[in-house]
């Protein structure tokens, strides 16, 4: 279990710092700007919400707190697929047609 | 659409109330072991604060749940009333199996902010029904949100 948990929440991180990567190049209209911050603001809770767990893995040989690290690993899991599921895809299928409908929304 | 936003906002406030329930545990089990670790007080200050505010909180929408005949709390934000109809419903069924069903708000209150040794093996036996009880209540929502796509 240690060891699944330790590569899920390296994985985790990995695939975050991509998808980081992707939001930043995505050529986005102005209008977008700040949702993609916010969308910028839930990777980072994600990354470090990982990388607490890989810092409590540590400490499981002095203490069994494994089922505590699984429930914050799947809060994370579960991020991640909103955020690739819902939260990215606005920004990376972004285009300048948007522009009208994102004002009307503003 | 009001759905979505419902469920949305509840995934986030369980999300991170059992956050906080796992800073707790897992502080609570180090020092119970004591374990060589370097407490991060501020966020456990954060997480226990954040927790006692969540349990007052159900509290006063248990209370309300237990006075009407079908234990419905009216005027609030649904998904939080329906967890204390569940809470309650869950209260008159297993009363007796349960420590999270047994305890009152205000000792479960007390225990989270305890550094009691003799307290702590309890205090994370409730830690572990209460996010039991918060994970079956957040998978309803995070199904109605992916469950969309």
């Amino acid at each position: 279990m240690q060891s699944i948990l330790e590569h899920v929440n390296w994985k985790l991180i990995r695939d975050v710092e991509s998808l980081v990567c992707s939001l930043k190049k995505a050529q986005i209209p102005t209008e977008l700007h700040h949702y993609r911050d916010l969308v910028l603001e839930i990777c980072e809770d994600v990354e470090q919400r990982a990388q607490r767990n890989l810092s409590r893995i540590e400490l499981l040989d002095q203490v069994d707190i494994i089922e505590d690290i699984l429930s914050e690993t799947q809060i994370a899991m579960q991020l991640r697929r909103s955020l690739s599921s819902i939260l990215a895809p606005p920004v990376l299928r972004a285009s300048q047609r948007d522009r009208l409908s994102l004002l009307i929304i503003n | 659409m009001k759905n979505d936003w419902i469920a949305a906002y509840n995934i986030e406030r369980a999300y991170n109330i059992i956050s906080d329930i796992n800073v707790i545990s897992v502080h609570a089990k180090l020092f119970l072991a004591g374990a060589d670790y370097t407490i991060d007080r501020t966020e456990l200050h954060d997480a226990r604060e954040h927790l006692v505010e969540f349990i007052t909180q159900l509290n006063s929408l248990v209370q309300v749940a237990e006075q009407s005949s079908e234990n419905v709390v009216l005027g609030t934000d649904p998904r939080l009333g329906e967890l204390a109809r569940k809470f309650t419903l869950q209260k008159q069924r297993r009363s007796q199996q349960s420590v999270l069903y047994s305890i009152s708000f205000d000792k479960l209150n007390e225990l989270v902010n305890s550094e009691e040794i003799e307290e702590l093996p309890e205090l994370i036996s409730l830690l572990r029904e209460l996010r039991s009880m918060l994970e079956q209540h957040l998978h309803s929502d995070i199904n109605h949100i992916h469950g969309d796509l």
